[in-house]
């Protein structure tokens, strides 16, 4: 058995578990959208570039080795693919200049933006929605699950800083998470 | 219920290792029924650290992997016998000795091997003996002949034999 989630996850999608990639792609699906945002601008772009990434992950991952983490892995395919369409839409953008000059009165702008204004009050409300359960949560449990989530620390680190076992902190994040989750979802999220 | 949830948060987090998961991770794993609701759990602590994170922004509602698992329907679950494996480190080293020059000279010795040993096995060659005829050297000539090769005898210093002698040809006569 591997000593990493991601590697026994692997390894199950390169034995023909193929919904095992499922549980990869829900884990990095941000993270990789994040990562083609700093790169891609249209949100609408982001998203289908990010389906690409992991759909080439797919393909790809007989080959992967294990040489380097598969976050790792991912990222690269990830950077590239945003490049790669870069570099295309660059040639398309300058196809297609004429055109977006034409529609500059009808609000080409708001066309190359994406994000439509119900999805960002969406976004917005799904945010506040959080920030408020995270307010009530007790605050040894939203203290733990910011230390990881936000800064990254291990519950190692994080029981070093509070104080506690490391199985307390496992605890209080798990409590953390499920807290906020039934608040998300009493909420419609 | 909670214990497999405090479980899928720590497979979260990396902070707990698949031995060590137990039933948890081969429900999480197993998928259908039970397991489905343990992925949800799974996607949806993701998605929380998500939002926390901002990272949300980018994609919108429960993000690509619905897509992306309806796109994997099309393709074929990969064979365990597909999957390169890591290969130990000295196979590595090995396939790079060709490209080492002392690689490709034992390749180039053992190829010329192949050739002397093949040409050894090959099926002897018919040959036919046609008679010359000899036109008698007067004197002058012998000697003129003579002289030109001992003059240019330096080229035959790796045969061991000096003089005429590299140039001795041996045959044998049979009489009829």
């Amino acid at each position: 058995m591997p000593e990493d989630t991601d590697q026994a996850l692997v390894a199950r999608v390169q034995a023909g578990d193929r919904d095992a990639f499922n549980l990869l792609v829900a884990r990095y699906q941000w993270k990789i959208g994040g990562v083609i945002a700093r790169h891609v601008f249209d949100p609408r772009d982001v998203e289908d570039l990010c389906q690409e990434v992991f759909i080439r992950a797919y393909r790809a991952l007989p080959g992967f080795r294990g040489d380097s983490l598969f976050y790792t892995w991912l990222y690269r395919i990830a950077v590239n693919s945003a490049k790669n369409f870069l570099a295309s839409s660059g040639r398309r953008m300058r196809s297609a200049s004429v055109a977006v000059e034409d529609a500059a009165q009808a609000g080409a702008a708001a066309l190359r933006d994406g994000a439509t204004p119900e999805g960002n009050i969406l976004q917005r409300e799904l945010s506040q929605c959080l920030q408020a359960a995270l307010r009530n949560l007790p605050a040894v449990f939203r203290e733990a699950l910011l230390m990881r989530e936000m800064d990254g620390l291990s519950y190692d680190e994080i029981a070093g800083v509070m104080g506690c076992p490391v199985g307390t902190v496992r605890s209080r994040i798990f409590r953390a998470r499920e807290a906020l989750s039934v608040e998300l979802q009493a909420r419609g999220f | 219920m909670n214990d497999h949830k405090e479980k899928i948060s720590a497979l979260t987090d990396g902070e707990l290792r698949p031995r060590d998961a137990g039933d948890s991770l081969a429900r999480l794993l197993a998928g259908g029924e039970g397991g489905g609701g343990q992925r949800a759990v799974w996607a949806r602590y993701h998605f929380i650290g998500g939002v926390l994170r901002g990272e949300h922004r980018h994609i919108k509602g429960g993000g690509v992997a619905a897509r992306v698992a309806e796109a994997l329907l099309d393709e074929a679950p990969h064979r365990p016998a597909a999957v390169k494996r890591r290969r130990p480190r000295f196979a590595l080293r090995r396939l790079r000795l060709w490209w080492w020059p002392g690689g490709a000279l034992a390749a180039a010795a053992a190829l010329a091997v192949a050739l002397v040993v093949g040409d050894f096995f090959a099926p002897p060659a018919v040959t036919t003996v046609t008679k010359v005829p000899v036109r008698p050297v007067t004197p002058q000539t012998e000697s003129a002949l003579n002289a030109f090769l001992v003059d240019h005898g330096e080229f035959h210093g790796a045969h061991g034999l000096s003089g005429l002698m590299s140039y001795t040809r041996f045959v044998v006569h049979e009489e009829e």
